[in-house]
C-alpha cells in the first residue's frame, strides 16, 4: 500500500475512534453487595445516669424490613442489666435521617454511670454473638470560666465567644463543649426554653489540649444557660476518625465491640462541672 | 581461577577491533564476528561487540583465519588474513539498505527484538520503540514496560518497577550517569529523547551482568548514539505536545557531535486557546530538554565521550485577579565523561565521570491582596550524584574477567517548610549524603562440555554506615537451540525514597526524592532465578523464575486509606521494612516476512511488610499479558500494542457502619454518616485492564541510509475506551437513605481514555 492510501486509511480510523472518546471510558460504578444480617450497635454510656441506650440496626436493609432481633447485657461493677426494654426510636436517634431498620433498647441499671469506671457487654445477634468493653474516662476539670460568667450584650450581631480552660486526661479522646438548660428572656419578662442547637452546633471537638474556645450564637434577647465538658473516651473516638471513602483495613483500632457481623462503638461520656453563663 | 586464565591467555591469540557503521561510522553494538582457521572452518572462536562497539575474539586460530562479522541490519562482513592481526580492527559494516527499518530475521537476532541481544537483559533499540503505538510520542520508557520483569503502575506514569521493586531501586543511567526523575508531564512521558537513544537495556537483576550499578532491583542503562561522522544530518518530530530536533554531524575526521532537543509547547496552545474561549483555563505548563554528546575516536578502540542533559520543567501561575500565584521549577541536569582504551593485546579499559543533578524549587502563595499571604507550599531542594568509575574487561582465552572499583558520593537536601498539599507533599526537612566506594571483580568461563559458569563478587564501603558484600553465581548450559541457567545474588543500595506507593498519587506522579539511609542496617536484596531460552529460526521464547527477598526497606507505616497517605512523605516516619516477589515470566518474539510481534506474560506475587504488617502493595498486578504486533506493508508500519492484566489491590468492603457525631441533648446518635470497614489490605482486586492501542506510522530512519524522510505517524490509544481503572472508593447514597437501606457502590478514578495521538516525524 503506497503511504498516501495509507493514511487516508489511517486517519478515517483514527477519527472514527476518536468521535467516542468521550463517552464511557469510565467505568460506572458497581454495586457492592453487603450482607443483610449485619448489625450496627451503637452504645455511649452517660455518667449520671441510671439507664444505658443502645441501638441496633440493619443498615444494608431496606427501613420496611424487620429491626434487628438481639439480646445484650450491661456489666458494671457487681452487676448485670439486660437490654430488655425497647424505646422509641428517637430516644436513641433522629430517625428521619437513619437508613435501614432499627430499634432502641434500654438497659435499667441499679446505680448511676461512673467516670473511670469499666464496663463490659455481651449479647448475641443474627450472625452470631459479640462483646465488648469500655473503661469511661474520668471527669475533665473546668478550669474557666468559673462558676459563673456574665457577658455584655453585644451591639452588633456577632456570636459570643467563650474561651474556656481545662484539664483532660490521656484517657479522653474526644473533648465537647455542652449547652444545657439554655433559656432566652423575651420582651414581656417570660423564659422560652432553647434547645441547644439554638445556641450552636457543639458536634465538634475541642481541639485544644488546654484550652480553646466555645462559639455561641448570638440572639437579640438575653440568654442564659449552662455550659460544660463533655469527655468521650478512645472507642468512639477512633470510630469517628475512620470517616472515609475507602474500607478501614484490618486490624481495625478499638471500637469497643468484637463480634460476627456486629459492629459499632461502645463508649461513655463523662461531663465536668457546669458554669451559669448570662448574657445581658 | 584467575591465574590460571592469566596462564592459559599468555598462549592465545586474542583479534580486537571496532564494528562500526560505513556509513554514518557510529558503533554498532551486539555484532557477532567469528575468526575462524582458513583451511579448518570448525577451528572458530566469536566474540560479540559491547555497547562501544567494541570487540575480543581470544583464542583465535593461528596461521591464515577468516574474520567475519554480522549484525542486526547490516550486510555481512568477512576478510581473510595471513595470519590473525594484532592491531584492532576496524570493521565497516553496510548498512542493509531494505532491513534498515525491517524486522527480518538475522543471523543471531533482529533489529526490532528486545530478546535476541542479551541473555541477561531486555534491550530495546529505535525499531523496537517505533514498532508500538506512540503514547503523545514516541518513549523509550514505554518500550521498555513490553519486558515481563517492567510494569508501570499506571497509564499515567512510564517508568517502569521491575520484579516486584520500585523506582528507587532501578536507577535510570544515561551513557553511565544516573539521572533523578527523567521524566515530564508527572511521568506521564519519559524525558529522553528518543532521537538519541542507540538502545535502552532493562537489567531485571541485580546478579549477572548489572554488578556494576549495586542497586537493589537492577537497572535501565540507556545508551545514546555518538553521532553521525559522515555528513551533518538534522532530524526531529513534530508532535501534538511537543516538538523536537536533533542534528548530528563530523567534527574533522574523527569526532562525532549529537545535540538533540525537545520544547513542549502545551503552554503556549492552552494560553491561545483559552485567549479565545476554547478552554476554560490555560494550563501555564513547560517543559524543555536538551542532549549533546561529542565523541572523538582515538584509533582503535580508543575512544572519549562526552555527554551533558539538561531537562527543566515548571508551572508559573498568576490568575488575572492577582489573588494566587504558583511558581513551580524543577529539572535535571547531567554531565558524564567516558574514556574507553586497550590495555595489553585482550582487555578493554572503561574509566567514566559522571555528575548529575536534581533541582526543584516550589513556591505557592494565596490571598495576596489581602495579607497575611497564605502560603500554600514553600520549599526545594535537591538531589546530586557524582561518580568516577573505572572498569578493565579482559578476554581471557577460556573466558573473561571484569574488575572495575567505584566511587559514588550521593546528596539529597530537601526542605519544604510549608506545605498545605499534604497528599502530595509533608513539610521536610532533610538534608545528608552518602559515599560509596566500591570495587567489583567477575568471571565468565566455561566448565566443559556445554556448561559455563559466571561469578563475581561486589564489595562496598558506605563510611560511617556499613560495608558489604555482594556476591553472584550463576551456572549455565548451552544446547545446541537452547540453553538454561540458574543464578543466584545479593546486592545493597544505601539511597532510600521518600515516595509513598499506596498513596493515590503515587499512581499520577513518578516524581521522586530520595535520601541517604544514614543508619544501618543498609538496604539488601537476595534473589535467585531460573531461565530458560531457545530460538527456532525466527521465534525465541524466553521463560525466567525468579524469588527475591528485599530487606531492611524505609517503608512509611500503612495508613489504610490511600487518599490519607502522602506520596512524599516525612523520612523520620520510615520504619524498617521489608519485600518479597516471585514470580515466573515468558517472553517471546517470532517475524515472518513483513510481520513480527514480541509479547510477554508474567504471574508474580509481591508483598510488602512494615512494623509486622504484611500487605500487597497497591502498585502490583498478579497476571501481566502484553502483546506488540508490527507489520509493514509497502511503506507503512502499522502497530499494535495489547495490554491484558489483572486489577491491582483493593480492600474489600465488609460493612458500612452509620455514624456520626454525639451532641448531648439532642440526637445522641449520628445523621446519615457512614464509616466504612473493610477486610483484609489490599486483599480485593480491582477488575481487569484491557487495551488495545493501535498505530500507523511512514517508515523513517531513511535519513541513516543519506535519504529524506518525512514520516507521518497516528496512534490511537486505547482503541475500544475500555474504562480501565486505577484506585476504587465506596460511594454511600444517602440521598434515599429515609427509606431504604445503605446502597453502596465502589466507583473508579479513571486510567487513560481512548486518545488520539498524530505528529510528524523528519529527517535529512
Amino acid at each position: 500500500m503506497r503511504p498516501r492510501a495509507s493514511f487516508r486509511l489511517a486517519a478515517p480510523l483514527a477519527a472514527t475512534v476518536a468521535s467516542a472518546a468521550c463517552d464511557g471510558f469510565i467505568r460506572p460504578p458497581d454495586p457492592l453487595e453487603l450482607d443483610p444480617d449485619v448489625v450496627a450497635v451503637a452504645i455511649m454510656l452517660v455518667a449520671g445516669e441510671r439507664e444505658a441506650r443502645l441501638l441496633a440496626t440493619h443498615p444494608h436493609r431496606q427501613a420496611n424490613e424487620p429491626p434487628p432481633t438481639l439480646a445484650a447485657t450491661l456489666e458494671g461493677p457487681g452487676w448485670t442489666a439486660a437490654f430488655s426494654d425497647t424505646l422509641e426510636l428517637r430516644k436513641c436517634i433522629d430517625a428521619s435521617n437513619w437508613p435501614g431498620p432499627a430499634r432502641c433498647l434500654r438497659a435499667a441499671l441499679p446505680e448511676e454511670i461512673r467516670g473511670g469506671e469499666g464496663y463490659e457487654i455481651e449479647g448475641t445477634a443474627p450472625l452470631g454473638s459479640f462483646g465488648g468493653e469500655a473503661v469511661l474516662p474520668a471527669a475533665p476539670v473546668l478550669i474557666e470560666p468559673g462558676d459563673s460568667l456574665h457577658l455584655p450584650m453585644s451591639a452588633e450581631y456577632g456570636d459570643h465567644l467563650i474561651p474556656m480552660r481545662y484539664r483532660i486526661g490521656d484517657d479522653i479522646g474526644t473533648l465537647l463543649a455542652d449547652v444545657l438548660d439554655a433559656f432566652r428572656m423575651e420582651e414581656d419578662g417570660t423564659e422560652t426554653e432553647l434547645e441547644s442547637h439554638h445556641l450552636g452546633y457543639f458536634g465538634n471537638p475541642l481541639e485544644g489540649t488546654e484550652a480553646d474556645t466555645v462559639r455561641i450564637h448570638y440572639h437579640l434577647r438575653p440568654l442564659r444557660f449552662s455550659l460544660r465538658l463533655l469527655g468521650i473516651g478512645w472507642n468512639y473516638t477512633n470510630f469517628l476518625e475512620n470517616e472515609g471513602i475507602f474500607p478501614l483495613p484490618k486490624p481495625w483500632p478499638s471500637f469497643g465491640i468484637d463480634g460476627e457481623g456486629v459492629y459499632g462503638y461502645f463508649d461513655g461520656v463523662v461531663p465536668s462541672r457546669a458554669t451559669r453563663v448570662w448574657v445581658r | 581461577m584467575m591465574l590460571t586464565l592469566l596462564a592459559l591467555a599468555a598462549q592465545q591469540t586474542t583479534v580486537t577491533g571496532v564494528v562500526r557503521d560505513s556509513i554514518g561510522l557510529e558503533p554498532v553494538a551486539f555484532a557477532e564476528v567469528r575468526v575462524s582457521s582458513a583451511g579448518t572452518a570448525t577451528l572458530a572462536e566469536t566474540g560479540f561487540s559491547d555497547r562501544f562497539g567494541a570487540f575480543a575474539v581470544p583464542n583465535a586460530p593461528t596461521g591464515p583465519v577468516r574474520v567475519e562479522a554480522s549484525a542486526l541490519g547490516y550486510a555481512p562482513w568477512s576478510r581473510d588474513y595471513d595470519e590473525p592481526p594484532g592491531e584492532p580492527l576496524r570493521i565497516l559494516l553496510q548498512p542493509s539498505a531494505i532491513e534498515l527499518d525491517s524486522l527480518r530475521v538475522e543471523p543471531g537476532g533482529r533489529r526490532g527484538d528486545p530478546i535476541s541481544v542479551s541473555r541477561d537483559a531486555f534491550v530495546v533499540d529505535p525499531v523496537q520503540i517505533r514498532s508500538l503505538p506512540a503514547v503523545l510520542e514516541t518513549d523509550v520508557l514505554r518500550a521498555i514496560a513490553m519486558s515481563p520483569s517492567a510494569s508501570a503502575p499506571s497509564d499515567f506514569v512510564s517508568v517502569p518497577f521491575v520484579r516486584g521493586g520500585t523506582s528507587e531501586g532501578t536507577p535510570l543511567l544515561l551513557d553511565g550517569v544516573r539521572l533523578f526523575n527523567p521524566f515530564h508531564l508527572g511521568g506521564f512521558m519519559s524525558a529522553v529523547n528518543a532521537e538519541a537513544v542507540d538502545h535502552a537495556t532493562l537489567l531485571p537483576s541485580s546478579g549477572p551482568g548489572a554488578e556494576h550499578v549495586g542497586s537493589l532491583s537492577g537497572a535501565i542503562e540507556i545508551v545514546t548514539r555518538d553521532g553521525a561522522r559522515d555528513r551533518h544530518r538534522v532530524a526531529g518530530a513534530v508532535g501534538l505536545a511537543s516538538s523536537r530536533l536533533s542534528v548530528e554531524g563530523p567534527i574533522g575526521g574523527s569526532a562525532s557531535y549529537l545535540v538533540d532537543g525537545r520544547r513542549t509547547y502545551i503552554d503556549l496552545l492552552t494560553r491561545g486557546l483559552h485567549r479565545v474561549g476554547a478552554i476554560p483555563e490555560h494550563f501555564p505548563y513547560r517543559f524543555h530538554d536538551l542532549h549533546a554528546k561529542v565523541t572523538k575516536d582515538l584509533g582503535g578502540v580508543r575512544r572519549l565521550s562526552v555527554t551533558g542533559y539538561l531537562n527543566s520543567e515548571g508551572i508559573q501561575y498568576e490568575d488575572s485577579a492577582g489573588n494566587s500565584r504558583v511558581l513551580f521549577d524543577w529539572g535535571n541536569a547531567a554531565v558524564a565523561a567516558h574514556y574507553r582504551d586497550r590495555v595489553g593485546s585482550r582487555a578493554f579499559l572503561d574509566a567514566t565521570v559522571g555528575h548529575s543533578r536534581f533541582v526543584n524549587d516550589f513556591l505557592g502563595l494565596e490571598d495576596l491582596n489581602w495579607p497575611p499571604v497564605d502560603t500554600l507550599i514553600a520549599g526545594g531542594g535537591h538531589m546530586t550524584e557524582d561518580r568516577a568509575d573505572v572498569r578493565v574487561t579482559w578476554h581471557a582465552a577460556h573466558g573473561a574477567v571484569a574488575a572495575g572499583i567505584q566511587a559514588i558520593r550521593f546528596e539529597g537536601d530537601h526542605d519544604y517548610g510549608w506545605s498545605e498539599f499534604a497528599e502530595i507533599l509533608a513539610p521536610l526537612t532533610l538534608r545528608a549524603a552518602q559515599w560509596r566506594i566500591g570495587g567489583f571483580i567477575n568471571v565468565a568461563r566455561p566448565l566443559g562440555g556445554a556448561w559455563s559458569t559466571r561469578a563475581g563478587v561486589r564489595a562496598d564501603r558506605f563510611p560511617g554506615l556499613a560495608n558489604t558484600l555482594s556476591p553472584f553465581a550463576e551456572l549455565s548450559y548451552d544446547g545446541s537451540w537452547w540453553s538454561a541457567r540458574i543464578s543466584a545474588a545479593r546486592s545493597h543500595q544505601a539511597i532510600a525514597s521518600l515516595r509513598n506507593e499506596e498513596s493515590i498519587g503515587a499512581s499520577f506522579l513518578a516524581y521522586d526524592l530520595m535520601a541517604p539511609v544514614e543508619r544501618g542496617p543498609v538496604p539488601r536484596n537476595t534473589e535467585m532465578s531460573a531461565g530458560w531460552e531457545g530460538a527456532w529460526g525466527a521465534s525465541r521464547l524466553r521463560l525466567d523464575a525468579y524469588a527475591r527477598r528485599m530487606e531492611h526497606l524505609r517503608l512509611p507505616p500503612v495508613v489504610g486509606d490511600p487518599l490519607k497517605e502522602t506520596t512524599l512523605g516525612e523520612p523520620a516516619l520510615r520504619m524498617l521494612g521489608s519485600g518479597a516477589a516471585r514470580g515466573v515470566e515468558a517472553s517471546w518474539s517470532w517475524a515472518r516476512g513483513s510481520l513480527s510481534t514480541v509479547g510477554a506474560y508474567r504471574w508474580s506475587r509481591a508483598t510488602r511488610t512494615v512494623d509486622d504488617f504484611t500487605f500487597v502493595p497497591r502498585f502490583h498486578r498478579a497476571h501481566e499479558v502484553e502483546l506488540g504486533l508490527a507489520l509493514e506493508t509497502g511503506s507503512s508500519t502499522w502497530s499494535a500494542r495489547f495490554s491484558l492484566r489483572s486489577g491491582q489491590p483493593v480492600t474489600p468492603l465488609l460493612a458500612v457502619i452509620p455514624a456520626g457525631r454525639h451532641v448531648s441533648g439532642g440526637s445522641n446518635y449520628p445523621r446519615g454518616r457512614g464509616i466504612v470497614l473493610g477486610g483484609d489490605y489490599n486483599a480485593g482486586r480491582l477488575p481487569r485492564y484491557l487495551r488495545l492501542d493501535l498505530g500507523w506510522r511512514r517508515r523513517g530512519d531513511a535519513a541513516r541510509s543519506g535519504e529524506r524522510f518525512f514520516a507521518p505517524f497516528v496512534s490511537v490509544n486505547n482503541l475500544f475506551s475500555a474504562p480501565n481503572v486505577l484506585v476504587g472508593n465506596v460511594r454511600i447514597n444517602t440521598l434515599d437513605t429515609r427509606d431504604g437501606a445503605v446502597r453502596v457502590e465502589r466507583e473508579y478514578l479513571p486510567q487513560m481514555p481512548m486518545l488520539m495521538f498524530f505528529g510528524l516525524e523528519f529527517g535529512f
